[in-house]
Order: C-alpha cells, then sequence, then structure tokens
C-alpha cells in the first residue's frame, strides 16, 4: 500500500474486479471506473464470492469494488479473505446499505473506502480518485466513532512533532487525533490540510493510518474487536 | 434452653454441697470438744460468777429450753484437764449468745463490747483465745463463760473446742466462713445485683417484674441485716433492732409475690391490695403493740411472713407449669430450694425440729439471686438474638427493595426510550410526509400540468431533488444515542456531502459556522435550514461556474442567520432556478426570517436573515 506525501505517484486502480451481482450496476461501476482512466479491459466482473475468488485466484488486481450483500455471503468476509491473501489489493465497498455496524465492519476488515449506491456518479468518482491519490475519503461519523473508541488516550510515544509514529495497532496520536476531530466537525481533506498547513496528501495518509489502526488479521478478532467495541450483540 | 437448665442444676448441687460441707464438719481435728458443763443464773450487772445454783447441762446449750422467755445473764462452768501447760494451746467457741465474757481459771481473757442493752450483737461471732501460763496452768482448768442472752435469739453457747493451736485456729476459721463470711459474701452479691434490678428497672419501666424484684431482694438485705451487723445502731435497744428488723420481711415476702405475680405476667388487683393492706396491719401493729407483748407477736408476723413468701414460690411453681414460658420454668426450680428452705427455717426457728442453729433461707435467696440473673441473661441473649435476625431480615428487606427500585427504574427507562423512539418515528414519518411527500406531489403537479417541458435533464432533476430530500431526512434522522443532537450536528453531512461534491468540481467551498452547538432545532425547521443550504449550494454548484462559495450558517442572541455568496455568473439567467429561488423563500419564511437575494455577475449572496427570532428559548 503506497503511504507517499509527494505528489506525483498514483495508486494503481487497475485491473480492477467488480464485485457485484447485478449487470446495471455492474454497468454503472464500469462506467466510474473508465472516468477514472482505466481501459475498459482492465475491468472483471465477478457476480458472487465464488466467482470473485476465483479471479484472483487466476489475476491479480489492484483494486475491487465489493458490494456487501452477495448471493453466496458477504462482501466484507472477501474483504477479509482478500486481505489474508493479498495485502497490496485495495478493496472498496460499494453498497446500497449504509448501516453504521456494516461501515465499522468493513473497516475493521481492511476497507479502504465504503462508498453508497445512492450517491451521484460525480460523488463516487470522486471518492475513487482521492483513493487513486492515495488517499481515504472518511464520513465525519466513522471519525467520531473512532475517536470514541480508540482515541481514548493519545499514543505518549509520538514523535515530538506529533506526525505519525506509532505502531499499526497503537493508540491514536495527536495529529490523528486532530484530524479526526475536524473530520468529525464535516471538514474534508483540503479544508484540513488548509487549517494545518500540511498538503492534502499528508492528511490523507494519516486517515489512512487510521483505517490501518482498525484493522484486525482474522474475521474472528473482527467480530471480538466490533463487540467490544459494542457494535454487535 | 436444656443448657441453661443444666447450669441452673449445677449450681444448685454445688450450693447444696458448700451448704452441707459447712454444717457437716466433724470436729475432730485432734481437739479436746468439751460437751458438759454446769450452768447458773446471774444478773446483768455482776461480774462475778454466782456461788450456787449451778447445774449440769451440755454443750452446745440453749437457754430457752431451760428458761423460756429468758432476757437475763447466765453463767456457764467447763473444766478440762491440761497434760502441759507449756504446750501452745488455744480455746475456740462457735459462738456466745448474744454477748459475753470469757474467764480462764479466774482470769478474763475476752469479752464483747456491750454487755448489758445495747447489747452487742455477737451472736454469730465465733471466739478464739490462745492460752499460756500463767493464766494456763497444767492439770485442771476451768472455763467461765458469761452469757448476755435474749430469748428473742435464742440465747446459749455454742461448741466449745480446747487444744493445739493451729488446729483450733483451724476450726475458728470454719467457724468464721459458715457463720460470718458466708453471710457477709452473699449480702454484698445480693446488694449488688438488687441495686442492678433497680437500675434496670428504672432504665427501662416495662420490666416491672425487675423491678419488684430488685426491690424485694433490698428489702431482704434490710432482714439479712440481722446476721451481719454487730451493734443496735441506730437504735437503743436490741428490742427495737428486732421489731424493725422484722418489719422487713412481711416487706419481702410482698414484693416477691408481686414479682412472682408480673413475673408470670399475672395482675390480681384485688388478691394484692388485700396483701398489701394485710401487710400494713401486721406491720402498724407490731410497731404500736407495747415492748412486753410484741416479742411472740413478732415472731407469728415472721412466720407469716414467710408462709407468704413460701405460697409466692408455690404460685411461681403452679403457674411456670401451668403457662408455657420457658423463664418461669427455671426460676421454678429455685422456688422449690425456697420451699424446702423456709419450711426447715420456720421449723427451725419454731424449735419443731432442730439440726442446728442454722437458717436456709438467705443461701436459697442467693440461689433465687443467680435463678433471676440466669433468666436476665437468658431473655438478653435472646434479645440480641433477635436484633441481630432482625438486622439480617432488615437487610435483606433493604436489598430487596433496593433491587425492586433499580428495576422499576429499568423499566420506566425502557418506557423511555420506547417512548422516544416512538416519537423519533412519528417525527420521521411527518418529515417524509411533509418534505419527500411534498416534493413528490409537486413533482407530480408540474408533470401533470405541463407535459410538453419532459425533458431528460428536467426529470432528472425532479428525481435528484427527490433523492437529495430524502438524504437530508436520513441525515437528520440517524440515531446516535451519544450525539449533542444541536444543529451543528446536524449540519456536519450536508456540510461533508456538499464540500466534497464541489471540492470534485474544482469549486472551493468556505464554512463559517458559528453558535451552532447552543442550537436545538425541531426536525421541521432543521430539515428547512439543511434544504435551503442543499438548494443555495447546489446552484452555486450546477448553475453559477463559481470557483468560490462561502457559507454562513451563524445563530447569535436567538437569531439563525444564514447566507450563501458564490463568485459565479448570478442567478436568473436558467429557467430552473426560478422554482428553486421560490422554495428557498417558502423555507425562510417558515423560519420566520427574511429572504435575501443579491445577484450580480461575480458575486451572488441568497440569505435568510433574522430567522427564528423570538421563537426559540435560548439555551
Amino acid at each position: 500500500m503506497l503511504q507517499s506525501n509527494d505528489d506525483a505517484p498514483q495508486l494503481a486502480l487497475h485491473p480492477a474486479l467488480v464485485v457485484e451481482d447485478d449487470p446495471r450496476t455492474q454497468e454503472r461501476l464500469a462506467r466510474i471506473l473508465t472516468a477514472l482512466d482505466i481501459a475498459r479491459d482492465g475491468i472483471h466482473f465477478a457476480g458472487d464470492l465464488a466467482q470473485a475468488r476465483d479471479c484472483f485466484d487466476t489475476q491479480r488486481f489492484a483494486l475491487a469494488l465489493v458490494d456487501i450483500v452477495l448471493p453466496d455471503g458477504s462482501g466484507i468476509d472477501f474483504i477479509q479473505w482478500l486481505r489474508g491473501r493479498d495485502a497490496d489489493a485495495t478493496a472498496v465497498v460499494v453498497s446500497t446499505f449504509a448501516t453504521q455496524d456494516l461501515i465499522l465492519a468493513a473497516l475493521h476488515a481492511g476497507a479502504a473506502g465504503y462508498l453508497l449506491k445512492e450517491r451521484d456518479d460525480s460523488e463516487l468518482i470522486a471518492a475513487l480518485r482521492s483513493i487513486q491519490r492515495g488517499g481515504a475519503p472518511i464520513d465525519p461519523f466513522v471519525a467520531k466513532y473512532i475517536l470514541r473508541h480508540l482515541g481514548m488516550a493519545p499514543v505518549p510515544v509520538a514523535t515530538p512533532s506529533g506526525e505519525a509514529g506509532a505502531g499499526p495497532a497503537g493508540r491514536l496520536t495527536r495529529r490523528e487525533e486532530e484530524i479526526l476531530n475536524l473530520v468529525a466537525l464535516g471538514l474534508i481533506s483540503r479544508e484540513i490540510a488548509e487549517k494545518l498547513s500540511r498538503s492534502t496528501l499528508t492528511v490523507e495518509g494519516h486517515i489512512k493510518s487510521i483505517f490501518r489502526k482498525l484493522r484486525v488479521s482474522t474475521r474472528t478478532q473482527a467480530i471480538h474487536q466490533a463487540r467490544s467495541l459494542g457494535l454487535l450483540r | 434452653m436444656p443448657v441453661i437448665l443444666r447450669k441452673l442444676l449445677a449450681c444448685g448441687l454445688l450450693l447444696w454441697a458448700s451448704l452441707h460441707a459447712m454444717s457437716g464438719v466433724a470436729q475432730e481435728r485432734g481437739l479436746q470438744s468439751i460437751t458438759s458443763a454446769e450452768v447458773a443464773r446471774g444478773d446483768w450487772q455482776t461480774m462475778r460468777a454466782p456461788a450456787d445454783g449451778w447445774q449440769p447441762v451440755s454443750i452446745p446449750d440453749f437457754i430457752n429450753g431451760r428458761w423460756p422467755g429468758f432476757d437475763g445473764v447466765v453463767w456457764y462452768r467447763l473444766q478440762w484437764e491440761q497434760a502441759d501447760a507449756e504446750q501452745p494451746t488455744a480455746l475456740t467457741l462457735e459462738y456466745i449468745n448474744m454477748a459475753g465474757a470469757v474467764y480462764v481459771n479466774g482470769i478474763l481473757v475476752g469479752r464483747d463490747a456491750n454487755l448489758v442493752e445495747p447489747l452487742s450483737r455477737a451472736w454469730k461471732t465465733p471466739r478464739f483465745f490462745v492460752l499460756e501460763p500463767p493464766v494456763l496452768k497444767a492439770g485442771h482448768n476451768t472455763l467461765l463463760i458469761r452469757v448476755s442472752g435474749l430469748t428473742t435469739y435464742g440465747p446459749g453457747i455454742g461448741e466449745v473446742s480446747v487444744g493445739a493451736v493451729d488446729a483450733a485456729r483451724a476450726l475458728y476459721e470454719h467457724y468464721l466462713a459458715r457463720r460470718v463470711d458466708g453471710l457477709r459474701f452473699v449480702f454484698a452479691v445480693d446488694a449488688t445485683l438488687g441495686v442492678f434490678f433497680i437500675m434496670l428497672w428504672l432504665m427501662r419501666r416495662r420490666e416491672v417484674a425487675f423491678g419488684w424484684y430488685g426491690l424485694s431482694t433490698l428489702i431482704w438485705l434490710g432482714w439479712q441485716a440481722n446476721f451481719i451487723v454487730t451493734s443496735t445502731w441506730p437504735f437503743a435497744s436490741n428490742h427495737t433492732w428486732a421489731v424493725i428488723n422484722a418489719c422487713f420481711l412481711p416487706l419481702f415476702a410482698g414484693t416477691f409475690t408481686m414479682f412472682v405475680l408480673r413475673f408470670c405476667e399475672r395482675r390480681w388487683p384485688r388478691a394484692e391490695f388485700a396483701m398489701w393492706v394485710g401487710i400494713a396491719l401486721g406491720i402498724a401493729f407490731l410497731l404500736l403493740l407495747p415492748a412486753a407483748q410484741s416479742d411472740g407477736y413478732r415472731v407469728q408476723l415472721i412466720i407469716a411472713s414467710g408462709l407468704l413468701a413460701t405460697a409466692a414460690n408455690v404460685l411461681l411453681l403452679v403457674l411456670a407449669w401451668r403457662g408455657k414460658r420457658i423463664e418461669p420454668r427455671v426460676l421454678s426450680v429455685v422456688a422449690l430450694l425456697n420451699v424446702l428452705a423456709a419450711v426447715h427455717d420456720i421449723l427451725t426457728l419454731q424449735r419443731i425440729v432442730f439440726l442446728a442453729n442454722d437458717y436456709y433461707a438467705d443461701a436459697t435467696a442467693f440461689a433465687n439471686t443467680l435463678g433471676i440473673a440466669a433468666v436476665l441473661a437468658w431473655r438478653y441473649a435472646r434479645n440480641l438474638d433477635r436484633i441481630e435476625h432482625f438486622n439480617v431480615k432488615l437487610q435483606h428487606d433493604v436489598d430487596a427493595a433496593r433491587s425492586e427500585l433499580a428495576d422499576n427504574l429499568q423499566r420506566q427507562h425502557e418506557v423511555e426510550m420506547t417512548h422516544a423512539r416512538i416519537g423519533e418515528r412519528l417525527n420521521l414519518v411527518r418529515d417524509l410526509h411533509d418534505g419527500l411527500g411534498g416534493s413528490l406531489t409537486g413533482s407530480i403537479a408540474a408533470i401533470e400540468h405541463a407535459p410538453q417541458k419532459l425533458s431528460v435533464p428536467y426529470l432528472l432533476k425532479l428525481l435528484r431533488d427527490l433523492r437529495d430530500e430524502l438524504r437530508l431526512i436520513v441525515d437528520t434522522s440517524a440515531y446516535d444515542p451519544q450525539s449533542s443532537g444541536s444543529f451543528g450536528e446536524q449540519l456536519v453531512p450536508l456540510r461533508h456531502r456538499m464540500t466534497r461534491l464541489l471540492d470534485a468540481k474544482g469549486v472551493v467551498c468556505r464554512w463559517s459556522p458559528a453558535g451552532l452547538d447552543t442550537l436545538h432545532l425541531p426536525s421541521a425547521q432543521a430539515l428547512d435550514v439543511l434544504r435551503f443550504l442543499q438548494e443555495a449550494l447546489t446552484n452555486s454548484l450546477k448553475h453559477s461556474g463559481a470557483t468560490e462559495v462561502d457559507v454562513a450558517v451563524q445563530y447569535e442572541t436567538g437569531v439563525l442567520t444564514v447566507a450563501v455568496t458564490d463568485n459565479g455568473s448570478g442567478v436568473g439567467a436558467e429557467p430552473s432556478t426560478g422554482a428553486g429561488m421560490q422554495s428557498m423563500q417558502a423555507r425562510a419564511r417558515r423560519l420566520g426570517g427574511e429572504f435575501h437575494i443579491e445577484s450580480a455577475p461575480g458575486r451572488t449572496r441568497v440569505a435568510i436573515h433574522n430567522a427564528l427570532a423570538g421563537r426559540l428559548p435560548v439555551r
């Protein structure tokens, strides 16, 4: 996974796999990916989880757009599986459902983003573009959630400048907490970058690092984590 | 309770054993017991033995048997052979009743302080004299004992022993323990417990039985003083002393009877009244009778009192075994001892049966005291147990009440939560009806009335408007229990979404919210503000070609101001914005504010001023 504060390099989003059982949505997502300069022949489709796994068996994908409700299981399970198999692949959820529990479970499983089908194409394109730039789209409520459950005590090992320095599973650094607070107020990365006199890429790098802290390595752990955070009962 | 009974029984046995030990000690200590003597009457004033009138007598001797009703002086003459006068020798006298002087070989070896009235009350006191030459002689020795006697007290002398000093002293100490120390000991214990019971009653007037018992014990001590004190003080004579002393016994019998009745939870007002009248009359009669006649009557009063006390004990036995309570039964054991002792004492007093000049009533009275102390201790312990159980039960009840209260609170909380949820749902339904429903109706009407305008962009706009409306409702209805519910929080999703949209189009959007954390709006009004903002920002995004948008949402002193300013080409260029303007105007009106619009190329501002003025309480 790319974590760079430079301007130039972009995260490769092709070849891309669309894991989606509805043909019209498949078509729509293909259109959106095309708008992100991904060649049509770099876009593959899988109608269920089995097909998706087969695709990954035959080929490597840089990006997977995953629906949550699939004929043979949950997209979140697939993301979990994918993370164990190919840590470099970027998985993004594209779903009709937007309950907080689902979104957080997806993020715990390792999703780089959670997009809603109801949004305009332009919004989806913008979000994917942000991922392409190395960023991570984040909703204010997710920020609030993370602050509540992960940011209770800032990590003391933060570097003097307050920049990210803590281990992957640690608590939030002071800077990360600051960024999350601004997200929770509804500010987007560009606004936060202006406020903190940093580049947008830096800010989004922080957000990605925050997401990594949410991740856990197994499904059991994900369930345990969600339960301990009060998401599942 | 059997434990208590057993203990009490053990106490009784011990007491009996000690009594037995006192009275049954043989004199075989290597002493010579002088059992035969001569007796002659003397007179009060003469300190010299009479020359004649001597008659043989056996020792111990009681004058009343020989000369009934005799108050006066009697001389005893005893003889013994002393083998070796140089050997340390001592003389022990069990008692001289009432006072006396002792001569050996004509030489005075000891005497009491008062040998005429008021006589020294030395009738219980044993004597011990060490004899040596020249008083003691080898061979024949004569002992003269002058006795100042009062017939009331059964005058005479007790055992007389002569022999080795140590043995004689041991015998003397034995007499002392039995006749003096034991009585004093019992007297002291009775006094202590009597005072204690009186105190108990003073602190707790409901314990009437203990009050009567304390009183009867103290009165009993007044009677027992007869055996303790050694002078007639404060009275001038033994006669007065005896009369006053005798008054205590009927009082004791009366108070003891009262105790028995109260202890057995009985109240016999007439019988009690009659008893007290009888006691009062008996005492008054004794006090009023001339000295010469009072003596016989006094004895009768003592016997009557003894009978009354015995009757009370019998009553205790009967009531105890008729009732179910444990305490009277415990005490009834002692009562039985009392009855036996009283029978013995009365028989002894009347010389009907005479074993020794000892009275057991004082000893069994002591047993009485022990018994009542046991009852009191048992009652105290039982009450403590009850209190402890009560505390446990109380704790249990408190816990139960507490958990019940917690349950109630929990239920109440659940009910409130349900109400809150129902309220939320009602709000949601109303928002859907007013907002989405209104938009749908408007769209349907527009399509019906102008079917010729149905271009694809027009339909797309209608559908997008509907979707945006839905989105706003969803955003404002999202239930977050930890959210403060302020308008500042309700604004966040719209702000984030619109900023991202504008940003994606390369439009810089600057927000300046102020004071919104203290603003709490009803959902309908919150939706109106959000719709206004959405409309204005959509216009800026879609139609104006602006590159910068400033959004001000400010709440101050009860007034909300909303303003969206862009640097675009201005409104009015496209016909579709007209409907938007109308709806914004309507929302401004509903919020009680004024709608403002300034439009010029390069600067367009739509705003609501003075919204909510006076509509909300300032929080």
